[in-house]
């Protein structure tokens, strides 16, 4: 049963008691929680999630809890547990969902090493992937937001997740945290988009969740291969511009940019060479979202014609 | 008998075979908890079990081995960045626990987790050692000058360096405990029966010695903060020595007391025949346990020590409050009351606040 389809009186118990298991991507969370409202923006924005077997080995297993102290009186918090054990200050109850969700982030930059991870969005039009790093500044989430409105799949807003040996992206979708005027861009650029409540004042200004497409979700199993790589640039004013640039400068910002490319040493190495070598490389300026994505869509069909 | 699954696994890892779904989402969460996921999936490779296990067991131990293979190589880098740097010393280095196994290849460091690397040299080279690190580059991690002198006049070791450009902590001990602790290893005996590591300009400890330093560390140096993967080692050196010789456990009691170190070796071999079942001989067993101490404490102690030890996630709440009172009996037998309550009062009153600012990789 998918999460639009579940009783919320139902699934509010299974989560108060011994918590609700779902795939986000290739992992598994086991997630426990009393917190209603978290729960219900978690429905809302993964509807096409699935809940699975709680008796199954899950990867993560998460709890979001409101500490047990006085402070909870007067200014209610809610803490984000990993298997009983919290790394982080907690969040005001009212940011729950930000929170976790930047928690999951964490957890899996930091454990999910039979992966090469990447710090970048991901994207896929007929088998082929679209790797776009996220660099200070590109505007990444906006961009991947946009695209995912003009004919690509999502395969994540923030984890290109590589398994070694293997030279396909496997998917990881989740929402793409909008910040300050990427929301009301987003809004206007694609009516149709799901969007959670707007979190004013967090660590990175105000912030409101784009809900992943329900496709990209249904097809978190299929992993399409690289294509492309392209390093955006957000340039006010600037016309759309896609620039080749050496696959040796494209593989050196690659990997400074991943999350654990250092960690896995040879491994790292030789899954980022093999990358790169199917992948075209661009560096790319914009401004205007709509050009943006037809520059990007032109890449699609320039490969068809080619083969 | 336990039903602890991770026991369960790391006493007969063809058990797994038999786990059920939710049984391997509790034994995963320990063994990562317990630094041993990586180390489990080692065991299962050798036995050539991986393909019964599920899916996304493989993935979780995978990314754990990915996790300490990193830490070992930069823990290799390390020690030959350190045998370089005291070349001009001409003093013997002696590698400590996980640095031995890595650099020897004992059975314990097959996915061990290393963060810093331990080494031991004579006590009549300690200034010069450290002069000739500082010189290179390796600091000392605390500047606080009332840190500094319990470091140097009351334990075992210096203050801990770390090299300016790299992450791994370098302990240097000149002995296996506290100098002000109740037990007083003679460092001389150490080094006279030292060996050898194959390949390598490195010394370690002889097989007895080497066992020895194990248990008194996890049972008199730290409140037993190692936890099931200290007491693994133990099991897996005493299987691994006792195999290559037949007068292993002899050799072992006898060198205790000479070493003035039966205390510790009653508490290892007990724990790890209990909870791990190494097959320690009958004899042996009886021979340590000359060195119990009283009743109660006897009693107290075994309790304490099932309880930290045995598996179990972050918040359980009696291990964490058996593993408080160790902490507190750690103190003890560190140093004695004349000694430890100004420690203490210093600990929470005096010392300023300050927090390291070098952190390591950092894992969740």
């Amino acid at each position: 049963m998918r999460f639009g389809e579940l009783d919320p009186q139902w699934l509010r118990q299974q989560a108060k008691n011994g918590g609700i298991s779902f795939n986000t991507g290739p992992f598994r969370i086991q997630l426990q929680t009393q917190i209603m409202p978290l729960l219900e923006l978690l429905t809302q924005l993964y509807p096409a999630s699935e809940l699975v077997n709680n008796r199954e080995v899950a990867d993560f297993h998460i709890r979001m809890a409101q500490p047990r102290n006085y402070r909870r009186l007067w200014r209610p918090q809610a803490r984000f547990y990993i298997d009983g054990r919290s790394h982080f200050e907690p969040y005001p109850l009212d940011h729950a969902f930000p929170h976790m969700e930047w928690g999951l982030n964490y957890c899996i930059a930091t454990r999910a090493h039979q992966y090469c991870m990447l710090h970048s969005a991901v994207v896929a039009r007929n088998g082929r992937a679209l790797i776009l790093p996220a660099m200070p500044g590109s505007g990444k989430s906006t961009l991947c937001a946009a695209l995912i409105h003009r004919g690509w799949r999502l395969l994540s807003d923030e984890f290109g997740l590589v398994q070694p040996g293997k030279n396909r992206l496997t998917p990881l979708p989740r929402v793409i945290p909008l910040k300050n005027r990427s929301i009301d861009i987003i809004r206007e650029f694609a009516p149709e988009a799901t969007l959670g409540p707007t979190f004013p004042k967090t660590r990175k200004g105000d912030v409101a969740h784009l809900a992943p497409p329900v496709d990209a979700i249904l097809n978190q199993d299929q992993h399409p291969e690289p294509a492309w790589v392209v390093f955006p640039k957000y340039t006010p004013n600037a016309s759309s511009q896609l620039e080749p640039i050496p696959k040796g400068i494209a593989f050196i910002r690659l990997a400074n940019n991943a999350f654990n490319y250092r960690l896995l040493g040879e491994t790292g190495y030789k899954t980022l060479v093999s990358l790169i070598k199917s992948c075209k490389c661009y560096s790319f300026s914009y401004s205007d979202l709509e050009s943006a994505t037809q520059t990007l869509n032109a890449l699609v069909s320039k490969q068809e014609v080619a083969s | 008998m336990s039903h602890n699954i991770l026991l369960r696994f790391l006493k007969d890892p063809t058990t797994a075979t038999q786990f059920t779904a939710s049984e391997w989402d509790l034994l995963i969460r320990l063994a990562r908890h317990s630094k041993l996921l990586s180390h489990m999936g080692f065991l299962l490779a050798e036995l050539d079990l991986k393909a019964h296990c599920p899916r996304k067991a493989l993935d979780n131990m995978q990314g754990a081995k990915a996790y300490s293979d990193f830490y070992q190589t930069q823990a290799n880098w390390e020690l030959r960045q350190l045998q370089n740097a005291l070349a001009e010393t001409k003093s013997p280095i002696l590698l400590l626990k996980g640095a031995a196994y890595l650099v020897a290849q004992l059975p314990p460091n097959r996915g061990r987790l290393l963060s810093d690397v331990d080494i031991l040299v004579p006590h009549n080279k300690l200034t010069e050692v450290e002069q000739c690190l500082n010189g290179q580059g390796w600091l000392s991690e605390t500047q606080d000058e009332y840190d500094q002198r319990y470091y140097r006049d009351w334990m075992h070791e210096i203050p801990p360096l770390r090299h300016k450009n790299r992450g791994v902590e370098v302990d240097i001990h000149h002995n296996l405990l506290p100098l002000a602790g109740s037990l007083q290893p003679n460092a001389e005996l150490l080094w006279q029966v030292a060996q050898p590591i194959e390949k390598s300009n490195f010394l370690m400890l002889c097989p007895t010695d080497m066992v020895l330093h194990s248990a008194s560390h996890l049972f008199f140096s730290d409140e037993l903060r190692g936890g099931i993967r200290d007491l693994v080692d133990i099991h897996q050196l005493c299987q691994h020595f006792s195999q290559q010789d037949s007068d292993f456990w002899d050799r072992l009691t006898a060198r205790s007391e000479e070493m003035d170190l039966s205390r510790p070796l009653y508490y290892a071999l007990n724990a790890t025949h209990q909870l791990l079942e190494t097959p320690v001989p009958m004899q042996t067993l009886k021979a340590v346990n000359h060195d119990a101490p009283g009743l109660i404490a006897d009693k107290i102690m075994q309790r304490l020590i099932t309880q930290v030890l045995e598996p179990h996630l972050p918040d359980n709440p009696a291990a964490n409050f058996a593993q408080r009172l160790l902490y507190l009996r750690s103190h003890w037998v560190r140093m004695p009351l004349q000694m430890l309550l100004p420690h203490l009062f210093h600990k929470a009153f005096l010392s300023p606040r300050k927090k390291n600012t070098t952190r390591s990789l950092e894992t969740v």
